[in-house]
């Protein structure tokens, strides 16, 4: 089933909530607004391979 | 039956990820809900295919010619598309872009229904003689 993929970005969240939580507590507020978005680009890049997947399959069922 | 629970499931244990990540991150929230959506449309889109078979093997015992339905399951694709980035720009708080998301999605499915309102044209001109 492919709810692994909702695990793996609420994994990535989580952890990178953490990191910045300790980055931020021990004043490195710039590592941790880095760290969040590093977290954001790697969310983001699988999230967008998917809705590709997702439109090629809709480009594919109803004919465009 | 199978594609409905695993949509459910997906979706119940999305939102309470969300839940947990809305607090820290309310980007990774919206990525995650955009994840789900495209999860249940994939499983929507494998669900209807052999509704779509079944509208092919309807279209060749009526006879019909594919440019006259092909213009209906266009339609549907965009319509399905436009609800997903629409329904997920509206949840992130951007209603602007959610409207017009939806506005696109009307224009494009006029845009795609075209030939057929330029048969109901032709029909119209060779029935009155012109």
């Amino acid at each position: 089933m492919d709810i692994d993929l909702i695990f793996k970005i609420a994994a990535v969240g989580i952890i990178v909530s953490i990191l910045n939580q300790v980055l931020v507590r021990s004043g490195r507020e710039e590592q941790a607004t880095m760290t969040t978005l590093a977290g954001l680009v790697v969310v983001l890049i699988i999230v967008v391979q998917k809705v590709a997947d997702l439109f090629d399959l809709v480009k594919g069922l109803f004919h465009f | 039956m199978q594609g409905l629970l695993q949509a459910t499931v997906i979706g119940i244990v999305t939102v309470l990820l969300t839940a947990m990540l809305r607090r820290n991150s309310q980007e990774l929230g919206i990525l995650l809900t955009l994840a789900a959506c495209v999860l249940i449309g994939v499983l929507l889109v494998q669900l209807a295919e052999p509704v779509v078979e079944f509208l092919a093997k309807l279209r060749n015992i009526a006879g019909l010619d594919k440019t006259l339905t092909e213009p209906i399951l266009k339609t549907i694709g965009v319509g399905l598309i436009t609800q997903i980035g629409a329904t997920v720009c509206a949840d992130a708080g951007e209603n602007a872009i959610a409207k017009l998301i939806e506005v696109c999605g009307g224009v494009l499915a006029l845009y795609v229904s075209l030939p057929l309102l330029e048969a109901v044209l032709s029909l119209i001109d060779t029935m009155s003689g012109g």
